[in-house]
């Protein structure tokens, strides 16, 4: 029974990794609704530079965003 | 103010793609050797003396197009190195067209000037060593119809382009150029003394 038991994988649940990209505090509304999207598309725009960019983009979408619609 | 999912979703991504075009170079950096093996390609499907002599300039072309592609790029439709790709084929045939060396823009030159080389070739052993000499042209010249006769004295006499010969006439230059080609291998026949095929009608 003992062999059995550290044959198997312990598995936690109930606690759900914790997202790494977290929406910031005081977006506008409106792109709180569209984060989701403004992300991917940064995603996919920095996947073909050297470096990872995707903050820099979202920064840029929000900075733009706060001025107003 | 009534605001679209899609004007909003459109927003975004020309904010991105400001962004992102900052950084163009970088996105050249990465694609070098795609956009270089392109252009190998591409070249590769052309006849060799365009290829040498345009090799370097399709690959400069090539880059400026591919910067001109990321202006346009939109993530949502897909990756970008599809997109490109295809962009840079046709930017690189356009050049090729302009310059007027694209394989099929220069059929027509290619034809026209390996006609000018053979009735240079012809004038020098046919016309000016036998024809003249002999001076048998006269006699020659019956064999032509004349429409031929009128294109043989004109290009060689009066030292006219097909163009111009064209023109008098009221032909194009491809046909007046066909019209000197058969009328010299005419007159090539019979002042060897060959035996003149009919033609096929």
């Amino acid at each position: 029974m003992a062999d059995r038991r550290i044959g198997k994988k312990l598995k936690i649940s109930g606690r759900i990794k914790q997202i790494s990209t977290n929406m910031p505090v005081g977006l506008p509304p409106v792109l709180r609704r569209f984060w989701g999207f403004a992300r991917d598309m940064a995603k996919r725009f920095s996947k073909n530079l050297h470096q990872n960019r995707e903050d820099e983009l979202l920064r840029a979408v929000e900075k733009d965003f706060k001025k107003g619609l | 103010m009534f605001v679209s999912k899609q004007e909003i979703e459109d927003r975004i991504i020309s904010i991105l793609r400001n962004q992102f075009l900052k950084y163009s170079n970088e996105v050249l950096e990465k694609y070098k050797n795609q956009i270089e093996a392109t252009v190998k390609w591409y070249v590769k499907s052309l006849p060799r003396h365009v290829a040498s002599s345009e090799a370097d300039d399709l690959t400069s072309e090539a880059k400026i197009a591919f910067i001109e592609a990321l202006k346009t790029w939109d993530p949502r439709k897909g990756e970008l190195w599809p997109y490109v790709s295809v962009r840079l084929k046709g930017s690189m045939q356009d050049f090729l067209r302009k310059r007027g060396s694209d394989p099929v823009a220069g059929m027509y030159e290619f034809i026209t000037s390996a006609a000018n080389v053979y009735m240079a070739f012809n004038r020098q052993t046919v016309h000016h060593d036998k024809i003249d000499d002999i001076l048998h042209v006269d006699s020659a010249m019956k064999v032509l119809d004349n429409n031929e006769k009128q294109v043989i004295s004109k290009y060689y006499r009066d030292d006219k382009t097909f163009k111009e010969i064209g023109k008098e006439i009221g032909l194009s230059e491809s046909q007046v150029s066909r019209i000197a080609k058969t009328a010299t291998l005419k007159l090539k026949k019979s002042l060897t003394g060959e035996k003149l095929k009919k033609p096929v009608q």
